[in-house]
């Protein structure tokens, strides 16, 4: 009996599988399939970003372009599990956002060129041989803190609070990303000799932020800053919440605009969709204009860092903006 | 077409490599008796222990992979001791082993994750002596698990093998024996967590990536994959069999997330749910059907 219901559920999925696979015959172009690590706003932006770009300078040349877009939903395994189907897939091209999606595609893929966002060094993650000549079928637009721009949100912070001497630094410890941010915002701290002291507050788990927010002594720490972190960046309502809820709310500054948008006060920030529309770029080079991927190097986002003010978050937590600060938004 | 065979060869290939970890998840949950989740910190302890090992010395693979299995069964002799000796709950001290072990990762691999692109794996290893990379995989794949099977087979025919065994099914009547049911849980933990260490080390070279927290949410999948592979076999089955069927539940459960990805009639955030439904519908039918058939039993 059991063994029977099991067959039954495989011979459906197998019929539906065929069923699936006969529609979708409309001709395009060109065709990409994009892997997201897991849905949240700044890879979301990274990934419209790139379509609309894409699109727009496909069309431009009257040509048409579909996405193939899968979502691993945070898990590496299906990371992997996707990969594999790219491999085989009829596409020209995979767009793949964030470190460990763009490691997956780059272990399974060889055959297709990869363009990745979201990754904060390429290096370091083997996907290039080299940022300048990358070697492989792999290139794309880092996402690493530019210097230029941590500095300016360590000054930023300086100009919130005057006379600060140590800031609160927030952080999923099991990200890389963050971990090399938190070395980025150290080694920012003494080259500019700013007189900050960073004090870690590590998380390890979403449920861990309301306690970590509530133990920042405001007596010592006069900010928080966070980095763009996948765990902090899910869970920025949640900063925001405890952050309110505290006797003395801190002023937040986030290095990336999602996570200040719903939790900070100020930052310079860094367009995950305008990081997209660069990818795009560098793709219709690719796709289009016979640029060769594994010379083609890898880029840094080229928007300036904007500086962007939350007056809502700052009405909220009770935080008036100095004027000086908002003399610098005009 | 070839699209989709291609797909269904690379999720039963992923789902031999995880066969390790049913089966590690068989021996503590089933065979045992155990609920043991050190799984998920000893998973990412061998993948750990292996990308350290391929990234930052030049020691053979072979004993990158013998030494993930050592440093495995010393997690789950960690679960063990706390459980016997100081009487933690089986449930509480996995839990406490395995989130102690999320920071030693960290710690072994010097960072929060540790990329294996482009380095000697064993599937490179396979690929420079001109087997495809899917193949190359596969070869592994089968290669280990046929061991692993094999090696427990013959494991549960010796006495000590009997002996936890008879631990899983009753533990008082084994002390009335004269076995030292301690030793046994203890060895059994050990054996798991080896298997699921030496999984995780394979994973990480196929995922091409190490992460301190690839293992989260690891356990349920190998449950799902334990709870449809004895959804298959039959009470008569011989043991080898039944740990082969264990292996293909892996492979069903892969089977089916990758038709999943690869279709999209549902989400990728639905897959948990649909975990879940496997492993309720796999649990909950013997249950259902039972009045039917109790002569047997």
């Amino acid at each position: 009996m059991r063994k029977k219901i099991f067959i039954l559920v495989l011979i459906t999925i197998v019929v539906s599988v065929f069923v699936f696979t006969g529609c979708n015959k409309e001709h395009y172009d060109y065709s990409i399939d994009v892997l997201q690590l897991v849905t949240h706003p700044a890879l979301d932006d990274a990934y419209l970003g790139f379509k609309d770009e894409l699109t727009a300078l496909l069309n431009a040349d009257g040509k048409t372009v579909a996405f193939n877009v899968k979502n691993a939903e945070g898990d590496e395994e299906n990371c992997t599990t996707i990969s594999e189907q790219f491999k085989v897939s009829d596409s020209d091209m995979v767009y793949a956002i964030a470190t460990p999606a763009a490691i997956a595609a780059a272990g399974a893929i060889t055959e297709k060129p990869i363009i990745f966002a979201a990754v904060t060094d390429a290096e370091v993650a083997n996907l290039v041989d080299t940022n300048e000549v990358p070697k492989y079928n792999v290139s794309g637009v880092s996402d690493d803190l530019a210097p230029i721009q941590v500095k300016k949100q360590l000054e930023l912070i300086k100009l919130l609070v005057p006379g600060i001497t140590k800031i609160a630094f927030v952080y999923n410890s099991g990200e890389p990303n963050s971990v090399a941010q938190l070395a980025t915002v150290r080694a920012k701290i003494d080259e500019f000799e700013m007189g900050l002291t960073v004090v870690e507050k590590a998380i390890t788990d979403q449920n861990e932020i309301a306690g970590q927010i509530n133990s920042i002594d405001a007596s010592e720490i006069g900010a928080i800053y966070l980095p763009t972190d996948n765990m902090i960046a899910n869970a920025a309502e949640a900063v925001h919440v405890a952050n309110k809820a505290r006797t003395t709310p801190l002023p937040i500054v986030a290095a990336e605009t999602g996570i200040n948008d719903s939790c900070g006060i100020a930052t310079y920030g860094l367009s995950y969709y305008e990081m997209g529309k660069q990818a795009a770029r560098m793709a219709y080079r690719v796709l289009v204009e016979g640029a060769d991927i594994s010379t083609t190097p890898v880029e840094w986002s080229e928007k300036n860092p904007v500086l962007s003010i939350n007056q809502t978050v700052a009405d909220e937590i009770g935080f008036e903006i100095p004027q000086t600060v908002l003399d610098l938004a005009d | 077409m070839a699209a989709l065979i291609h797909t269904l060869f690379a999720g039963a290939n992923q789902g031999m490599l995880w066969g390790l970890f049913a089966l590690g998840v068989f021996i503590s949950f089933r065979i045992l008796n155990f609920p043991d989740l050190t799984v998920e910190g000893s998973f990412t302890l061998g993948a750990s222990v292996m990308a350290v090992f391929i990234a930052k010395t030049a020691l053979g693979l072979v004993t990158a992979c013998v030494l993930s299995l050592m440093i495995g069964a010393l997690a789950g002799l960690a679960t063990g001791l706390l459980n016997t000796k100081l009487k933690i709950p089986p449930i509480l001290a996995g839990i406490l082993v395995m989130i102690g072990l999320y920071s030693i990762n960290i710690r072994i691999m010097g960072g929060a994750n540790l990329s294996l692109l482009r380095k000697d794996t064993l599937i490179s290893f396979f690929m420079d002596k001109g087997i495809a990379y899917n193949f190359s995989i596969f070869i592994i794949a089968i290669l280990f698990t046929s061991i692993a099977v094999a090696a427990l087979y013959w494991f549960f025919g010796t006495e000590i093998g009997c002996a936890i065994r008879a631990t899983g099914d009753n533990e008082k009547m084994c002390r009335a024996q004269g076995i030292n049911t301690d030793n046994t849980k203890i060895l059994a933990l050990m054996i798991s967590n080896a298997l699921v260490a030496l999984c995780g080390a394979l994973v990480a070279q196929h995922q091409a990536n190490s992460n301190a927290t690839m293992g989260s949410g690891s356990i349920v999948i190998g449950l799902a994959s334990v709870i449809i592979g004895e959804a298959f076999t039959g009470q008569k089955f011989p043991f080898w069999l039944k740990l082969t069927f264990i292996v293909l539940g892996s492979v069903v459960y892969r089977l089916i997330i990758s038709l999943v990805l690869l279709f999209n009639f549902l989400e990728a955030s639905d897959i948990k749910l649909l975990t879940a439904l496997i492993v309720i519908i796999a649990l909950g039918i013997p249950h259902l059907k039972k009045p039917k058939k109790l002569k047997g039993v």
